[in-house]
């Protein structure tokens, strides 16, 4: 008998255990592999009123020897179109142009799309992004094919590392 | 003998003129830059987004901080209103000393309603400048700011533009800039070029350079 509630103790604290590292996991689903390709800290700026645009941001690291090319955002159901773009800051002048062929992500490199970079550019909002809700959208890789991800909507203000390190 | 005479009726005399001369020119052209800025002259008549009169003349009421910028961009434009937003805050009182405009760079997509709304989300201490083309195009020109606008096609388009901050003392002269470091922060800048310290005191570098 005391064999019995003895296993079952231990059998229950080990469930418990499991479920907390299930639920830790969850709460961590930020993170997205696909093949070779890891992506995190997806996020979007909450819009103002009237906006017509907004932007997507992340961190795509290639784990592979060979460049991958990220090719285009779609199943976006909140914007009418979606766009890679980059900006660039020249003498004081904001120029942004979209990346027709995509863009590039070299092998063993880390490419940070974020403010006064790239960016995935939804034009045409049908709904304004609103803080704390999650916006969905395929990520479409040339070599590592396609992966669902949430653009988790924040203030401006936010930044992606900081409050990373607030979690730990 | 002769090369002599010609050295010193001549030349020298002619040497000695044109010293004397380069002197006063770079004597009046210091002098000119240590103590005049740039002065805006503009005549234009426009309305802000809350249909108050907007001309000239609101330059010479209160020093001015400026952002030219529209509604149809995703990066630049929320995030220097989002930073011009937190300046307003640590101005504490010294902000009712000063009006903060945000004129349009797209006068077609921003009309009035649109922007208002926009800018709401913002300090309400911001005010949005938008109206006729053709009046507006007048303060681009006085500011020398660089607007273009690119097709993205589908009818789609977007505008390069300057996305530095102007700043204007109360004799609507150009007293400086604020200009963006990363997208977090912004720089003070004096109209000589030189960042004011402590850099990441942005308020007090105004205040300074305001003499609030």
């Amino acid at each position: 008998m005391k064999k019995i509630i003895k296993f079952l103790f231990i059998f229950f604290v080990c469930g418990f255990f499991v479920n907390i590292d299930a639920s830790e996991k969850n709460h961590h689903s930020d993170k997205y592999k696909l093949g070779k390709i890891e992506v995190e800290g997806v996020y979007a700026f909450a819009t103002p009123p009237n906006a017509k645009v907004a932007a997507g941001y992340m961190k795509i690291e290639n784990e592979a020897r060979k460049a991958d090319t990220l090719l285009s955002v779609t199943n976006v159901s909140f914007a009418e179109k979606v766009e890679i773009h980059e900006m660039i800051m020249e003498n004081q002048v904001m120029k942004m142009r979209p990346l027709l062929d995509g863009l590039n992500i070299a092998g063993d490199e880390e490419v940070y799309l974020k403010p006064s970079g790239f960016h995935i550019m939804f034009i045409g909002l049908k709904e304004p992004i609103v803080k704390g809700k999650m916006y969905k959208g395929t990520l479409n890789f040339k070599n590592a094919g396609s992966i669902t991800v949430n653009f988790k909507a924040v203030d401006r203000g936010y930044h992606p590392d900081k409050d990373h390190h607030k979690h730990h | 003998m002769l090369s002599k005479k010609i050295l010193f009726r001549r030349i020298l005399p002619a040497l000695l003129i044109t010293s004397i001369a380069l002197t006063f020119f770079a004597f009046f052209v210091l002098k000119k830059n240590s103590n005049h800025f740039d002065k805006i002259k503009v005549n234009f008549t426009l309305e802000t987004v809350h249909e108050d009169k907007f001309t000239q003349d609101e330059f010479l009421k209160k020093p001015s901080i400026i952002f030219f910028g529209f509604t149809h961009c995703p990066d630049v434009c929320p995030s220097s209103l989002q930073l011009l937003s937190n300046l307003i805050k640590e101005l504490e009182d010294d902000a009712n000393k000063i009006n903060f405009y945000f004129i349009t760079a797209d006068p077609e997509r921003d009309t009035k309603s649109i922007l208002k709304e926009y800018l709401n989300y913002f300090d309400k201490k911001i005010i949005g400048i938008t109206g006729d083309k053709f009046e507006i195009n007048k303060l681009y020109q006085a500011f020398n700011i660089f607007i273009k606008r690119v097709e993205l096609g589908n009818n789609n388009y977007t505008i390069d533009h300057t996305a530095s901050f102007m700043i204007l003392n109360q004799d609507a002269e150009k007293i400086g800039t604020m200009i963006h470091e990363g997208f977090s922060k912004l720089l003070v800048i004096d109209n000589f070029g030189k960042i004011q310290f402590p850099k990441e005191n942005v308020a007090n570098n105004i205040r300074k350079l305001l003499e609030l």
